[in-house]
């Protein structure tokens, strides 16, 4: 093994270990006409979650996005299993599951913090792109900082 | 097979040969920092192609929803594969793609202004059930829709 695949390796193990939590409080439009949080909003949940993991991964996503660099969805799997209500506080549980090439997959859960009843769990693949040159950035590069 | 077996096999045969096709615009505030639709709006799409789809088999889910007839999503893929921008318009096909006891698999694929394999926005599926809010239990699908045959 070549000393950069070395680093590579290294640096996917400690982005592999990498987990967050973050609380997110249900807002009154969060809610459908049934007065539970409509699925679609999970998916803002898991938003949370990436912004939130990012503080971890040493890198400030807002500087990221103002200087072109974005992350773009590629893939979502969800699954129902709760449902939560107005004043309930989500937490929400992210981790990084896989690094690819020039995609991550995040495991995100979703548990209502009053009684950590599992709402939804769910995965998001994620690119990084550069949009100055419109590319897709290596994980391992954009990530390098970190060893 | 007996006349309530028969009789199943028909409605579920019926219910997956039913397409549908809904337009909708891009909302301003559905695209994001990066000018085009974000990610999460595709689920509200979805809600707005199975509302159509639902009209098509004679049933109103705004006059269900008021009876407490619900169709909670039980589970969500969705495959992003090219980006919509305000200006455009989105066409939402469904599908019923799996008949269970008392699930529906659908098929939902979003197409920009017109149904072509280059125009492929997003491939999703989403399964959804059939609740009775008054009861609190789930409807047997082939009994939710056997007036459609």
């Amino acid at each position: 093994m070549s000393a950069n695949e070395e680093r590579e390796k290294r640096l996917k193990e400690k982005l592999l270990g990498i987990e967050d939590y973050t609380e997110v409080p249900v807002r009154a439009e969060d809610v459908d006409f049934m007065s539970i949080v409509h699925f679609n909003e999970y998916l803002n949940y898991f938003d949370f979650g990436f912004v939130s993991i990012t503080s971890k991964l040493n890198f400030n996503v807002f500087e990221s996005v103002k200087n072109g660099i974005v992350f773009p969805v590629k893939k979502v799997e969800i699954e129902y299993a709760n449902s939560a209500i107005f004043g309930d506080i989500i937490k929400v549980h992210s981790r990084l599951l896989k690094i690819g090439n020039t995609s991550m997959t995040f495991n995100h859960e979703c548990y209502r913090k009053s009684d950590n009843v599992l709402l939804t769990k769910g995965v998001m693949v994620r690119l990084i792109m550069d949009m100055n040159t419109n590319k897709l950035i290596k994980i391992t590069k954009f990530f390098q900082h970190l060893i | 097979m007996s006349l309530n077996g028969e009789k199943e096999k028909k409605i579920i045969e019926k219910l997956l040969g039913i397409e549908d096709f809904k337009e909708i615009e891009v909302r301003v505030d559905d695209t994001d920092l990066m000018q085009v639709v974000h990610s999460n709006k595709y689920l509200n799409y979805f809600d707005d192609g199975f509302i159509s789809f639902t009209q098509k088999l004679g049933k109103d889910c705004g006059a269900l929803h008021k009876e407490g007839i619900v169709f909670p999503v039980r589970k969500v893929e969705i495959e992003y594969l090219k980006s919509a921008t305000f200006g455009d318009k989105i066409l939402i096909h469904t599908r019923i793609l799996k008949v269970g006891n008392t699930s529906i698999t659908l098929a939902m694929d979003c197409y920009k202004n017109t149904k072509s394999k280059d125009t492929l926005l997003v491939k999703g599926s989403i399964v959804r059930l059939i609740m009775d809010m008054n009861t609190n239990k789930l409807i047997k699908i082939t009994d939710f829709f056997n007036d459609i045959i």
